[in-house]
């Protein structure tokens, strides 16, 4: 099985501040696996997700993604991998207020080719039937409720259709209706398009139906 | 494209105060700049205008301060004996302007120049058609021959006959164009360098002493207003002002050019001074202002901006989505510089003032397009000034998922 994360962290520290994270942290992840995140507040959970996801690079160690080290990939190169090789689902959503739903899943769409876009909108059209919410894409976030504007999160992670997808606590403040809609699609996707997981949750439940539990203590 | 556009219309400009703000800023500092640059630039035309007046013994008639020619006192006899005293004594060079007449065929008024022969080589007129006039003849009553500005040769090409009423005279004339003079020819004033005349409505008719001898009182005071004295020395000067103040009870001062332009320097220098000094402060007021703006808006956007940053923007495409919202703005401000440049230029030509009605290029004149030049170069440096401030208060943001929930 291909390796898809391979990470050796010696350490995470923050600017301005003496405190140390992640220290001596390994992880390896092949494609196709779903692993779970577990652990207190401040261990670095967040963190460890930034720094896969490409998105921090300040830390001493190494860290290989898809083959290559991270460390070489140039600002340009990342905003690329970030936008079609990685999908954010992050805790509060995030959605632009001022844009419609449709927008804001498709935002990921900017910065891809014309082709790259008429090419993903069959994906889009089955991502938002399969989350039932396709008569609410002309609508703004918060005419939404929280159940809608998470699903409208999790199929903006998705629009890419990428091969790792970190979920930062996807589920927090869902009943449980919608925890399992969007836990289902993620898993469903894992299974029959290889993409491989990788969630920060606080839900035992949620992080035993993973391949993998890993808990981070400080 | 498409990313700029998102950016530019449905994430900038919905916070149109502050894009507004930002107009407003950037439009007056290119005018500012435009402004001062244009005066600098045209005192600088002005100086090497008024050189070939920059001679020894070249004297420059100014009214004193405080005397006024009382008009109805005056009598046209008594200018006679003063215009035959000058001519006794001096060599002089006598330029009268201010006076318009009708001309057939034309909307526009034309100004007539009335120069006699040494105030006419002093001028060096640069002609784009035709030849130069020829005062070794004498000029009969019919056909005088005269230069024109290239706005009245559309009507009276070379060689044609322009008839007026000629209004010194008061009696009709003939012209015939002899020369055409380039586009946009100005004369600057003597005592203020940066202001101008242009000619393209001017016809330029040669005088001798048989016109002066016909001539009216008030073109003959006039004359004297700008005489020019070429070889004169200071004890002649003041015989000369002592004849004028007992003839037609007014003072009249003499003064080289250097002298002028000493004197202009002065004036002009201090005010320039105090001028790009509250230029400059407002300048630097208004590129902090655009700073504070710009950084607002970062803050207002930050949630934006860190989303687009994770989901594929970099830091190198920003900084190009700013930069061209940046010139987008400055575009937008120097065509508003451009377009009250055009609306003056066009004011002259409604108001048919034909002192003023200019061609250029494009409607600019040649120092104008100099003075926009610098204003691109002062609007280069502060994008990239606020540009680079902008990404780096971006850069100073983390991106992380933290900062998002």
């Amino acid at each position: 099985m291909k390796k898809m994360i391979d990470l050796k962290l010696k350490e995470k520290t923050f600017a301005k501040s003496s405190i140390s994270i992640l220290n001596d942290f390994t992880l390896t992840i092949t494609s196709g696996e779903k692993i779970a995140i577990v652990g207190e507040s401040g261990a670095g959970k967040s963190s460890l997700l930034n720094i896969i996801g490409l998105v921090d690079r300040h830390y001493s160690g190494q860290y290989r993604l898809f083959g290559m080290d991270a460390a070489k990939l140039n600002d340009d190169q990342r905003a690329k991998w970030r936008n079609e090789r990685i999908g954010f689902i992050l805790q509060n959503q995030a959605l632009l207020n001022s844009f419609s739903l449709e927008d804001n899943i498709k935002l990921p769409l900017l910065y891809v080719s014309k082709e790259t876009k008429k090419a993903k909108e069959v994906w889009f059209r089955q991502l938002v039937e399969t989350l039932g919410i396709e008569s609410l894409l002309k609508k703004k976030p918060f005419k939404c409720s929280g159940g809608e504007r998470a699903r409208a999160a999790l199929a903006r992670g998705l629009i890419m259709q990428p091969q790792l997808v970190l979920a930062d606590e996807p589920t927090a403040s869902l009943d449980d209706k919608n925890k399992d809609i969007m836990m289902e699609l993620l898993f469903k996707l894992n299974q029959i398009n290889n993409m491989t997981l990788i969630t920060v949750t606080h839900d035992l439940a949620i992080a035993q139906r993973h391949d993998c539990v890993i808990t981070i203590e400080r | 494209m498409k990313v700029f556009n998102f950016f530019a219309w449905r994430l900038f400009s919905r916070r149109w105060l502050l894009s507004l703000l930002m107009l407003v800023l950037l439009f007056a500092s290119n005018y500012l700049t435009f402004t001062i640059a244009r005066s600098l630039i045209s005192t600088n035309e002005g100086y090497r205008q008024i050189q070939s007046f920059n001679q020894k013994g070249f004297y420059i008639a100014n009214l004193a301060p405080n005397s006024t020619p009382n008009m109805d006192k005056i009598r046209l006899k008594k200018t006679r004996q003063v215009y035959g005293y000058l001519r006794q004594h001096f060599k002089y060079a006598l330029t009268t302007e201010g006076f318009t007449v009708n001309v057939a065929h034309m909307k526009m008024d034309a100004s007539l120049s009335y120069l006699n022969e040494n105030a006419y080589r002093l001028r060096n007129f640069k002609l784009a058609q035709g030849k130069k006039i020829d005062f070794d003849q004498r000029f009969k009553s019919k056909q005088i021959p005269v230069l024109i500005g290239a706005g009245l040769a559309k009507k009276y090409p070379l060689a044609s006959v322009i008839k007026i009423t000629d209004p010194v005279l008061n009696k009709p004339v003939s012209f015939k164009v002899v020369g055409i003079l380039k586009k946009d020819t100005s004369q600057a004033n003597f005592y203020a360098l940066n202001s101008k005349n242009y000619t393209n409505f001017t016809i330029v008719v040669p005088i001798q002493n048989t016109f002066l001898n016909q001539a009216s009182k008030a073109f003959l005071l006039n004359g004297l207003m700008d005489l020019t004295l070429m070889n004169a020395k200071k004890g002649q000067l003041k015989n000369f002002q002592q004849i004028i103040a007992q003839k037609l009870h007014f003072n009249l001062n003499f003064y080289s050019q250097k002298q002028n332009n000493a004197f202009f320097n002065k004036y002009y220098l201090s005010n320039i001074k105090l001028i790009l000094l509250v230029t400059l402060v407002l300048l630097l007021s208004a590129l902090f202002f655009i700073l504070w703006n710009s950084y607002i808006s970062v803050n207002l956007m930050l949630k934006a901006l860190t989303l687009n940053l994770l989901l594929g923007l970099s830091y190198r495409k920003l900084k190009r989505i700013f930069y061209g919202y940046f010139w987008m703005l400055e575009s937008f401000t120097l065509m508003m510089v451009a377009a009250v440049v055009w609306h003056t230029h066009f004011n002259a030509w409604q108001q048919l003032d034909p002192l003023f009605a200019i061609y250029g290029t494009l409607g600019f004149l040649p120092m104008e397009w100099k003075a926009l030049g610098w204003v691109l170069i002062v609007a280069l440096v502060s994008s990239v000034f606020t540009v680079e401030t902008m990404m780096h208060f971006v850069k100073k943001m983390p991106i992380s998922l933290g900062v998002l929930q």
